[in-house]
């Protein structure tokens, strides 16, 4: 039956509001379960071959030409420091007479961020252990490689042989991991202030022994 | 007049009313004007699920991207470097100084980063559980090769180590994984480095 316009006030309101429990039930799951597995960090990968252990070896041409003879350029990395060497012979310590027996860059003492270092010491650790771990972010007097000095070395080898493109690591067998990247880093490529970065030695070969 | 013929007409019945007569005896609830319940005004959630949605989208999309992704652990912590090349799929081998994993699966156990003398051969470079886990990965590999055409075997492996890992470990992996049949080594490491 009809009823006037003042008897229509009881209807109940046709539109319904979205339910929207289902889709929040999602979001307030879903969000804190990516946000869980997200790692805010970035990877990337370094290529290393190691064709004295491995079994195929890299199947790359040798660009140079052939009557220049491979640098062989060899660091070997020990806890006294790095030791250069190419197919010419060992050079000897970077400032010293030639018939001192050290490593050609020694370790040296200086002032470390912590930063990157809490709650361990920065490589060479077998020296560092005796002092107390990084806690907090501020400068200390650590053992530490002079990367510095390798990375003029590399320079310096790299004027001298400019289609060099391979280095091989060797170290002893209590070096850390973190000390080759680092040896990795220094050789790949230099970036001097106001220059562009100069590729130096990115062909990395591992080698196990020492030498 | 009126008096005499309406007896049952009470007196006083033009005088105003007693207000108080009319409402509730006092104590009782107070009724309300409206008959209608009123509603608690609802909370508009437009702008609350903008927000969620695309926070979600983001997170979706952020989590999909990186093929290999590192799980954080206490114990892995691949050291810093300058590297930028990116990571791709392929077989890993993870390093810590107390486990060895291939494929994130646990292959043995070692202690402060030095392998048990049982489970080497061949001069102290072989790891013989590592050697079986990925020989068995290799096989696998092999076998999906055969049945299709694009996915060839490349020999290339992902090793990702813990920074205080000893050098002596990692040449007996990368020995372990070069009789396995594995050529190619990618090392991955964080962006960030020192420079």
């Amino acid at each position: 039956m009809a009823k006037k316009p003042s008897q229509r006030r009881n209807f109940q309101d046709e539109e319904m509001e979205l339910n929207l429990t289902p889709m929040m039930n999602l979001i307030a799951i879903l969000i804190p379960a990516l946000l869980v597995s997200t790692v805010f960090v970035e990877i990337a990968v370094i290529n290393v071959s190691a064709p004295a252990i491995g079994t195929a070896p890299d199947a790359e041409p040798p660009k140079d030409k052939p009557d220049k003879p491979p640098l062989n350029l060899t660091v070997t990395v020990t806890d006294k420091g790095y030791t250069l060497a190419g197919s010419g012979g060992v050079l000897n310590t970077v400032g010293a007479d030639a018939e001192a027996k050290g490593p050609t860059i020694p370790i040296i003492q200086s002032q470390v961020d912590c930063q990157h270092y809490l709650g361990t010491w920065p490589p060479p650790r077998s020296k560092n252990r005796s002092q107390a771990k990084c806690e907090d972010v501020g400068p200390r007097t650590f053992w530490v490689y002079d990367r510095g000095a390798l990375t003029k070395k590399f320079l310096e080898l790299k004027d001298a042989f400019p289609e060099e493109t391979r280095m091989i690591i060797a170290a002893e067998e209590d070096i850390e991991f973190e000390a080759i990247i680092n040896v990795m880093d220094s050789g790949r490529e230099s970036k001097k202030e106001g220059d562009e970065a100069r590729e130096l030695f990115p062909e990395v070969v591992l080698s196990p022994g020492l030498s | 007049m009126s008096d005499e013929k309406n007896e049952s007409i009470p007196e006083g019945i033009n005088d105003l009313p007693d207000p108080e007569s009319f409402g509730a005896p006092s104590g009782a609830p107070k009724r309300k004007k409206r008959r209608k319940i009123e509603e608690p005004a609802a909370m508009s959630m437009n702008s609350l699920l903008d927000i969620l949605t695309i926070i979600l989208v983001f997170l979706l999309k952020s989590y999909s991207t990186d093929p290999v992704t590192l799980k954080a652990a206490e114990d892995l912590k691949p050291p810093f470097s300058s590297a930028q090349i990116k990571a791709e799929q392929s077989t890993t081998v993870t390093l810590t100084l107390n486990n060895l994993l291939v494929d994130d699966k646990p292959v043995i156990r070692i202690e402060q980063g030095v392998v048990g003398e049982g489970d080497t051969s061949s001069n102290g470079f072989l790891v013989d559980p590592l050697f079986q886990a990925l020989q068995e990965s290799v096989d696998h590999q092999k076998r999906v090769a055969s049945f299709n055409s694009s996915a060839e075997f490349t020999g290339i492996i992902t090793v990702i180590s813990d920074r205080h890992v000893p050098f002596k470990l990692l040449s007996q992996v990368m020995y372990t994984a070069g009789q396995a049949q594995f050529s190619k080594f990618k090392f991955m490491v964080v962006k960030g480095g020192q420079g």
